[in-house]
Protein backbone atom coordinates (compact mmCIF):
# COMPACT_ATOMS: atom_id res chain seq x y z
CA UNK A 1 0.00 0.00 0.00
CA UNK A 2 1.54 3.31 -1.09
CA UNK A 3 1.67 6.46 1.03
CA UNK A 4 -1.06 8.01 -1.12
CA UNK A 5 -3.33 4.99 -0.61
CA UNK A 6 -2.71 5.02 3.14
CA UNK A 7 -3.46 8.73 3.18
CA UNK A 8 -6.73 8.21 1.34
CA UNK A 9 -7.80 5.78 4.05
CA UNK A 10 -6.76 8.40 6.62
CA UNK A 11 -8.93 11.03 4.90
CA UNK A 12 -11.91 8.66 4.79
CA UNK A 13 -11.53 7.97 8.49
CA UNK A 14 -11.34 11.59 9.67
CA UNK A 15 -13.08 13.68 7.02
CA UNK A 16 -16.44 13.83 8.84
CA UNK A 17 -14.83 14.93 12.08
CA UNK A 18 -12.72 17.63 10.42
CA UNK A 19 -15.58 18.90 8.29
CA UNK A 20 -18.05 18.93 11.19
CA UNK A 21 -15.60 20.89 13.36
CA UNK A 22 -15.02 23.43 10.60
CA UNK A 23 -18.72 23.74 9.82
CA UNK A 24 -19.67 24.37 13.44
CA UNK A 25 -17.10 27.15 13.72
CA UNK A 26 -17.70 28.78 10.34
CA UNK A 27 -21.39 28.08 9.78
CA UNK A 28 -20.95 27.88 5.99
CA UNK A 29 -20.55 24.61 4.05
CA UNK A 30 -18.28 26.01 1.33
CA UNK A 31 -15.90 27.65 3.82
CA UNK A 32 -15.87 24.48 5.93
CA UNK A 33 -14.92 22.39 2.90
CA UNK A 34 -12.10 24.78 1.96
CA UNK A 35 -10.68 24.67 5.47
CA UNK A 36 -11.04 20.88 5.68
CA UNK A 37 -9.11 20.49 2.43
CA UNK A 38 -6.29 22.69 3.74
CA UNK A 39 -6.20 20.69 6.98
CA UNK A 40 -5.75 17.42 5.09
CA UNK A 41 -3.07 18.84 2.81
CA UNK A 42 -1.14 19.90 5.91
CA UNK A 43 -1.67 16.45 7.36
CA UNK A 44 -0.20 14.91 4.20
CA UNK A 45 2.94 17.03 4.58
CA UNK A 46 3.43 15.53 8.04
CA UNK A 47 1.91 12.15 7.32
CA UNK A 48 5.06 10.38 8.57
CA UNK A 49 4.41 11.73 12.06
CA UNK A 50 0.61 12.11 12.03
CA UNK A 51 -0.49 9.05 10.06
CA UNK A 52 -0.21 6.33 12.67
CA UNK A 53 -0.21 8.54 15.74
CA UNK A 54 -2.95 8.14 18.34
CA UNK A 55 -2.80 11.94 18.68
CA UNK A 56 -3.96 12.38 15.08
CA UNK A 57 -7.59 13.33 15.94
CA UNK A 58 -6.41 15.94 18.44
CA UNK A 59 -3.86 17.30 15.97
CA UNK A 60 -6.51 17.52 13.25
CA UNK A 61 -8.97 19.30 15.57
CA UNK A 62 -6.36 21.82 16.69
CA UNK A 63 -5.27 22.60 13.14
CA UNK A 64 -8.90 22.86 12.02
CA UNK A 65 -9.75 25.25 14.84
CA UNK A 66 -6.73 27.45 14.15
CA UNK A 67 -7.40 27.56 10.43
CA UNK A 68 -11.05 28.45 11.04
CA UNK A 69 -10.07 31.31 13.34
CA UNK A 70 -7.56 32.51 10.74
CA UNK A 71 -10.26 32.26 8.09
CA UNK A 72 -12.68 34.33 10.16
CA UNK A 73 -10.02 36.88 10.98
CA UNK A 74 -8.96 37.18 7.37
CA UNK A 75 -12.39 37.52 5.85
CA UNK A 76 -14.05 39.71 8.43
CA UNK A 77 -11.73 42.07 10.27
CA UNK A 78 -11.09 40.40 13.60
CA UNK A 79 -11.35 43.55 15.66
CA UNK A 80 -14.92 44.01 14.48
CA UNK A 81 -15.83 40.39 15.15
CA UNK A 82 -14.32 39.87 18.53
CA UNK A 83 -13.81 43.23 20.14
CA UNK A 84 -16.22 45.22 22.19
CA UNK A 85 -16.14 47.89 19.45
CA UNK A 86 -18.08 45.91 16.87
CA UNK A 87 -21.55 47.00 17.91
CA UNK A 88 -22.88 47.83 14.44
CA UNK A 89 -21.61 44.57 12.98
CA UNK A 90 -23.07 42.60 15.88
CA UNK A 91 -26.46 44.24 15.42
CA UNK A 92 -26.50 43.22 11.77
CA UNK A 93 -25.65 39.62 12.60
CA UNK A 94 -28.25 39.47 15.36
CA UNK A 95 -30.86 40.69 12.88
CA UNK A 96 -29.81 37.93 10.48
CA UNK A 97 -30.22 35.40 13.29
CA UNK A 98 -33.70 36.71 14.11
CA UNK A 99 -34.79 36.39 10.47
CA UNK A 100 -33.44 32.82 10.35
CA UNK A 101 -35.35 32.03 13.52
CA UNK A 102 -38.54 33.48 12.07
CA UNK A 103 -38.11 31.38 8.91
CA UNK A 104 -37.94 28.09 10.81
CA UNK A 105 -41.10 25.98 10.32
CA UNK A 106 -43.57 26.40 13.16
CA UNK A 107 -45.67 23.27 13.68
CA UNK A 108 -48.09 22.16 16.38
CA UNK A 109 -46.44 18.82 16.86
CA UNK A 110 -42.69 18.94 16.82
CA UNK A 111 -40.58 15.82 16.92
CA UNK A 112 -36.95 15.44 17.88
CA UNK A 113 -35.76 15.65 14.29
CA UNK A 114 -37.44 19.03 13.81
CA UNK A 115 -35.95 20.30 17.03
CA UNK A 116 -32.49 19.18 15.95
CA UNK A 117 -32.90 20.79 12.56
CA UNK A 118 -34.04 24.02 14.21
CA UNK A 119 -31.05 23.93 16.57
CA UNK A 120 -28.59 23.28 13.72
CA UNK A 121 -30.02 26.13 11.66
CA UNK A 122 -29.96 28.45 14.64
CA UNK A 123 -26.37 27.51 15.49
CA UNK A 124 -25.22 28.21 11.95
CA UNK A 125 -27.09 31.53 11.93
CA UNK A 126 -25.63 32.80 15.19
CA UNK A 127 -23.31 35.80 14.85
CA UNK A 128 -19.71 34.55 14.63
CA UNK A 129 -18.70 36.32 17.82
CA UNK A 130 -21.29 34.21 19.68
CA UNK A 131 -21.04 30.96 17.69
CA UNK A 132 -17.25 30.59 17.87
CA UNK A 133 -16.87 30.80 21.68
CA UNK A 134 -20.00 28.65 22.15
CA UNK A 135 -18.62 25.91 19.89
CA UNK A 136 -15.18 26.07 21.51
CA UNK A 137 -16.82 25.69 24.94
CA UNK A 138 -19.33 22.94 24.23
CA UNK A 139 -17.62 20.89 21.52
CA UNK A 140 -13.90 21.54 22.02
CA UNK A 141 -14.19 21.46 25.84
CA UNK A 142 -12.19 24.66 26.25
CA UNK A 143 -12.46 26.80 29.36
CA UNK A 144 -13.66 30.42 29.33
CA UNK A 145 -10.09 31.53 30.02
CA UNK A 146 -8.69 29.48 27.15
CA UNK A 147 -11.30 30.87 24.78
CA UNK A 148 -10.59 34.43 25.85
CA UNK A 149 -6.88 33.88 25.26
CA UNK A 150 -7.48 32.17 21.93
CA UNK A 151 -9.73 34.93 20.61
CA UNK A 152 -7.82 37.77 22.24
CA UNK A 153 -10.84 39.22 24.06
CA UNK A 154 -11.78 39.77 27.68
CA UNK A 155 -13.13 36.99 29.89
CA UNK A 156 -16.31 39.00 30.48
CA UNK A 157 -16.93 39.33 26.75
CA UNK A 158 -16.57 35.56 26.28
CA UNK A 159 -19.01 34.81 29.09
CA UNK A 160 -21.54 37.34 27.83
CA UNK A 161 -21.37 36.11 24.23
CA UNK A 162 -21.73 32.47 25.23
CA UNK A 163 -24.65 33.28 27.51
CA UNK A 164 -26.43 35.22 24.74
CA UNK A 165 -25.77 32.39 22.29
CA UNK A 166 -27.26 29.81 24.66
CA UNK A 167 -30.31 31.97 25.27
CA UNK A 168 -30.81 32.41 21.52
CA UNK A 169 -30.50 28.67 20.90
CA UNK A 170 -32.96 27.88 23.66
CA UNK A 171 -35.47 30.22 22.02
CA UNK A 172 -34.93 28.43 18.72
CA UNK A 173 -35.54 25.03 20.29
CA UNK A 174 -38.46 25.91 22.55
CA UNK A 175 -40.40 28.38 20.43
CA UNK A 176 -42.61 25.56 19.19
CA UNK A 177 -43.72 24.58 22.66
CA UNK B 1 -26.53 31.63 38.80
CA UNK B 2 -28.55 28.43 39.13
CA UNK B 3 -30.53 29.43 36.04
CA UNK B 4 -27.29 29.95 34.08
CA UNK B 5 -26.04 26.49 34.98
CA UNK B 6 -29.35 24.99 33.99
CA UNK B 7 -29.20 26.76 30.64
CA UNK B 8 -25.62 25.57 30.14
CA UNK B 9 -26.59 21.95 30.81
CA UNK B 10 -29.67 22.20 28.59
CA UNK B 11 -27.76 23.59 25.61
CA UNK B 12 -24.80 21.26 26.16
CA UNK B 13 -27.08 18.20 26.05
CA UNK B 14 -28.93 19.50 23.00
CA UNK B 15 -25.76 20.35 21.08
CA UNK B 16 -24.09 17.03 21.82
CA UNK B 17 -27.22 15.17 20.74
CA UNK B 18 -26.97 16.70 17.26
CA UNK B 19 -25.99 14.16 14.64
CA UNK B 20 -22.49 14.70 13.26
CA UNK B 21 -22.45 16.48 9.95
CA UNK B 22 -21.06 14.35 7.15
CA UNK B 23 -18.37 15.65 4.85
CA UNK B 24 -19.48 16.28 1.26
CA UNK B 25 -18.50 13.72 -1.38
CA UNK B 26 -16.33 16.30 -3.10
CA UNK B 27 -13.99 16.74 -0.13
CA UNK B 28 -12.12 13.44 -0.44
CA UNK B 29 -11.80 13.68 -4.21
CA UNK B 30 -10.51 17.25 -4.14
CA UNK B 31 -8.01 16.43 -1.38
CA UNK B 32 -6.72 13.34 -3.19
CA UNK B 33 -6.51 15.20 -6.48
CA UNK B 34 -4.34 17.86 -4.84
CA UNK B 35 -2.24 15.19 -3.09
CA UNK B 36 -1.64 13.25 -6.32
CA UNK B 37 -0.72 16.47 -8.14
CA UNK B 38 1.73 17.25 -5.35
CA UNK B 39 3.15 13.72 -5.33
CA UNK B 40 3.89 14.03 -9.05
CA UNK B 41 6.17 17.01 -8.38
CA UNK B 42 9.92 16.39 -7.84
CA UNK B 43 10.96 16.32 -4.21
CA UNK B 44 12.74 19.67 -4.33
CA UNK B 45 9.57 21.43 -5.52
CA UNK B 46 7.65 20.29 -2.44
CA UNK B 47 7.60 21.99 0.98
CA UNK B 48 10.80 21.45 2.98
CA UNK B 49 8.95 19.27 5.52
CA UNK B 50 8.08 16.85 2.70
CA UNK B 51 11.68 16.45 1.46
CA UNK B 52 13.39 13.08 1.94
CA UNK B 53 15.05 12.83 5.36
CA UNK B 54 18.59 12.74 3.89
CA UNK B 55 18.02 15.95 1.95
CA UNK B 56 16.43 17.62 4.92
CA UNK B 57 19.49 16.74 7.02
CA UNK B 58 21.89 17.85 4.27
CA UNK B 59 20.13 21.16 3.79
CA UNK B 60 20.11 21.78 7.54
CA UNK B 61 23.88 21.14 7.69
CA UNK B 62 24.44 23.41 4.68
CA UNK B 63 22.41 26.13 6.35
CA UNK B 64 24.46 25.73 9.53
CA UNK B 65 27.73 25.95 7.59
CA UNK B 66 26.49 29.06 5.81
CA UNK B 67 25.50 30.65 9.10
CA UNK B 68 28.88 29.81 10.64
CA UNK B 69 30.66 31.22 7.60
CA UNK B 70 28.73 34.47 7.83
CA UNK B 71 29.53 34.69 11.53
CA UNK B 72 33.21 34.13 10.76
CA UNK B 73 33.24 36.81 8.09
CA UNK B 74 31.65 39.33 10.38
CA UNK B 75 34.29 38.74 13.06
CA UNK B 76 31.94 37.27 15.61
CA UNK B 77 34.41 34.57 16.58
CA UNK B 78 35.28 36.39 19.79
CA UNK B 79 31.81 36.04 21.29
CA UNK B 80 32.08 35.00 24.92
CA UNK B 81 30.79 31.76 26.41
CA UNK B 82 30.31 29.85 23.17
CA UNK B 83 29.61 26.13 23.55
CA UNK B 84 32.65 23.95 22.95
CA UNK B 85 31.04 22.44 19.81
CA UNK B 86 30.61 25.81 18.15
CA UNK B 87 34.20 27.05 18.59
CA UNK B 88 35.85 24.46 16.30
CA UNK B 89 33.09 25.09 13.77
CA UNK B 90 33.79 28.80 13.84
CA UNK B 91 37.54 28.16 13.55
CA UNK B 92 36.93 25.87 10.59
CA UNK B 93 34.61 28.45 9.06
CA UNK B 94 37.28 31.15 9.47
CA UNK B 95 39.92 28.85 7.87
CA UNK B 96 37.60 28.14 4.92
CA UNK B 97 36.56 31.74 4.53
CA UNK B 98 40.05 33.36 4.67
CA UNK B 99 40.89 32.83 0.97
CA UNK B 100 37.33 33.77 0.05
CA UNK B 101 37.69 36.96 2.05
CA UNK B 102 41.05 37.75 0.37
CA UNK B 103 39.59 37.23 -3.08
CA UNK B 104 36.59 39.37 -2.16
CA UNK B 105 38.92 42.13 -0.94
CA UNK B 106 40.97 41.98 -4.16
CA UNK B 107 37.81 42.11 -6.27
CA UNK B 108 36.60 45.05 -4.19
CA UNK B 109 39.88 46.96 -4.71
CA UNK B 110 39.87 46.25 -8.43
CA UNK B 111 36.29 47.39 -8.82
CA UNK B 112 37.05 50.60 -6.90
CA UNK B 113 40.01 51.36 -9.21
CA UNK B 114 37.87 50.70 -12.27
CA UNK B 115 35.12 52.91 -10.91
CA UNK B 116 37.51 55.83 -10.17
CA UNK B 117 39.13 55.52 -13.58
CA UNK B 118 35.75 55.47 -15.20
CA UNK B 119 34.75 58.61 -13.36
CA UNK B 120 37.94 60.45 -14.32
CA UNK B 121 37.73 59.42 -17.94
CA UNK B 122 34.02 60.08 -18.02
CA UNK B 123 34.49 63.58 -16.62
CA UNK B 124 37.29 64.27 -19.14
CA UNK B 125 35.19 63.12 -22.06
CA UNK B 126 32.27 65.17 -20.79
CA UNK B 127 34.48 68.30 -20.67
CA UNK B 128 35.78 67.72 -24.18
CA UNK B 129 32.28 67.16 -25.54
CA UNK B 130 31.01 70.26 -23.78
CA UNK B 131 33.92 72.38 -25.12
CA UNK B 132 33.46 71.08 -28.64
CA UNK B 133 29.73 71.83 -28.52
CA UNK B 134 30.33 75.43 -27.37
CA UNK B 135 33.00 75.91 -30.05
CA UNK B 136 30.74 74.52 -32.78
CA UNK B 137 27.84 76.76 -31.75
CA UNK B 138 30.15 79.81 -31.73
CA UNK B 139 31.63 78.87 -35.12
CA UNK B 140 28.15 78.39 -36.60
CA UNK B 141 27.09 81.81 -35.33
CA UNK B 142 30.21 83.45 -36.78
CA UNK B 143 29.81 81.75 -40.16
CA UNK B 144 26.12 82.63 -40.26
CA UNK B 145 26.89 86.28 -39.48
CA UNK B 146 29.62 86.35 -42.19
CA UNK B 147 27.28 84.86 -44.80
CA UNK B 148 24.57 87.35 -43.90
CA UNK B 149 26.97 90.29 -44.33
CA UNK B 150 28.45 89.02 -47.60
CA UNK B 151 25.16 87.89 -49.17
CA UNK B 152 22.77 90.62 -47.97
CA UNK B 153 25.20 93.46 -47.16
CA UNK B 154 23.67 93.81 -43.70
CA UNK B 155 25.53 95.02 -40.66
CA UNK B 156 25.26 93.45 -37.26
CA UNK B 157 23.31 95.19 -34.57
Amino acid sequence: MSDVDRFEAFVLRFQDMVYATAFRLLGRPADAEDVAQTVFLRAFERFDQVGESPAAPGWLKTVTTNLCLNHLARHRARWRLFSEMGRADEDGQVEAFESTLAALPLTDTIDETDAQAALEAALAALPAHQRVPLVLFHYEEKSYQDIAALLGVSLGKVKTDIHRARAALRRAVTRHA
Amino acid sequence: MHEDEELERFIDARLKALPGRRAPETLRSSVMQAVRAGAARPWYARPWAAWPAAWRASSAVALLVAAVSVMSMTSMTSMPALPSVVEPLLAWGAWVMTPVRDVAAAVGTFSTVVEVMGRVIGQSILGVVLGLSVAMVAASALIGEAIRRVAFGETGV
